[in-house]
């Protein structure tokens, strides 16, 4: 089985299982770097069609989903239920996390910092959308495990992907406990 | 074994079932195909025995074919109903690996939980047991994944005075997560972040400072607690 069929059949599993409930999509953020701060962390969706982003979740300090230990800035675990509603191809979305003010060391020049751009398929085939009905922590060990993840996207590994200093973390439910 | 019905529909305050003479239905209000239950009972005419797991749901209303999922150190059992009673598994949900149980002697324990799947699921179903001394505390040890529940007929709130032993999250850890599924289909994911338990919401996190807002684990829900290490160990006052 190819690249392409494995997606397809993952994608196929995932979409049986929506009986009854929404799919959730799970997520949290993390400085890359020991010491990187950074002032808020948003998840957009964006329309392949039209561009248009839709926010699906925002972690600030002052809405006290952002937390800072002395090790750097980190969110809570996010979650956005009913993700499948950008599920479709037409258009298709890709989803993506902004950070605001994102400084290196807590020092450096703070910029806007901006991750990987996954689409739905990539979010699926990690994990990071939950679609098992049965096992509602399949995502946290997903985000979990994304404290490691690799800064290349690797959509049938499972593992959380570490872009640009931001930590996505999600995963999907219909996979076996 | 004589003992006295009690009835208690799961949304209702009650006292905690201490009474070791009283048998008890409760009534669960899922319109879910899959719902996590929690075990409030022992086993009847056992006293403090485990209850069955074959006695503890109620068959009334189920349909033929209809599963129970019990999820112990990661490894599934399952049990399908078969002409009104509980049998050794038959068919599993694709979604879940699971070996079939042995309905005559598997029990399962207060404080925990287990999944029933329905093909047909818009009415309530009942759990059913003896009601047994009080039990105050659970202890988690061993793994990393556990789907527990308050035995005590009042839902439950995580707080950092009733879970003992739990991970903070933090830059580079996760930390130690509970995990609910709400009526709705959807979840609440309680973390310890900022010395207090909390979940985030579309409008900022909620923490166990907030009595006003902060939402407990509903009654009679199971739920997963979910911990870094086997070795850890956690305990839950109830």
């Amino acid at each position: 089985m190819n690249m392409t069929q494995k997606l397809l059949a993952t994608l196929a599993v995932a979409a049986s299982a929506i009986i009854g409930s929404a799919d959730t999509l799970y997520w949290q953020v993390a400085g890359e770097n020991a010491g990187d701060t950074f002032d808020s962390a948003t998840l957009y969706a964006k329309n392949g069609s039209t561009s248009e982003l839709t926010v699906l979740g925002t972690a600030t300090t002052a809405n006290g989903l952002l937390f800072n230990d002395g090790d750097g800035t980190y969110s809570d675990v996010m979650q956005y239920d009913g993700i499948e509603a950008f599920s479709g191809s037409d258009p298709a979305y890709t989803f993506f996390v902004e950070m605001a003010n994102y400084s290196v060391g807590g020092s450096g020049t703070p910029a806007t910092k901006q991750g990987y751009a996954y689409s739905y398929t990539e979010l699926v085939s990690a994990g990071y959308i939950a679609t098992n009905p049965f096992d509602s922590s399949a995502a946290t060990a997903a985000a979990a495990a994304g404290n490691m993840g690799s800064s290349t996207p690797e959509p049938t590994s499972g593992m959380l992907l570490l872009i640009g200093g931001s930590l996505l973390a999600l995963r999907r439910r219909r996979r076996q406990a | 074994m004589m003992c006295v019905g009690a009835m208690a529909l799961a949304t209702a305050a009650l006292a905690d079932y201490t009474d070791g003479k009283v048998c008890g239905w409760m009534r669960i209000d899922s319109t879910l195909p899959v719902t996590a239950v929690g075990v409030p009972w022992v086993d009847v005419g056992n006293t403090n025995s485990n209850v069955k797991v074959a006695d503890l749901v109620k068959t009334d209303g189920l349909t033929d074919g209809d599963n129970l999922y019990v999820f112990n150190n990661g490894t599934w059992t399952f049990y399908t109903l078969d002409s009104g009673a509980w049998v050794a598994g038959t068919t599993a949900n694709s979604s879940i690996t699971a070996t079939a149980g042995t309905p005559g002697t598997a029990t399962i324990a207060r404080g925990q939980a287990l999944y029933l799947e329905r093909s047909s699921y818009s009415q309530p179903f009942y759990v059913y047991g003896a009601v047994g001394s009080a039990l105050t505390s659970t202890t988690l040890t061993g793994a990393t994944k556990y789907l527990v529940a308050s035995p005590k007929a009042t839902a439950f709130t995580p707080t950092t005075s009733n879970i003992s032993g739990a991970t903070p999250k933090s830059r580079t850890a996760a930390g130690d997560q509970i995990v609910v599924p709400l009526t709705g289909g959807a979840t609440r994911t309680y973390t310890l972040a900022g010395g207090k338990w909390g979940y985030a919401t579309s409008t900022g996190r909620v923490t166990q400072d907030d009595t006003a807002n902060y939402q407990p684990v509903p009654l009679g829900t199971g739920f997963w607690y979910v911990t870094s290490s086997s070795e850890n160990s956690i305990t839950i006052t109830w």
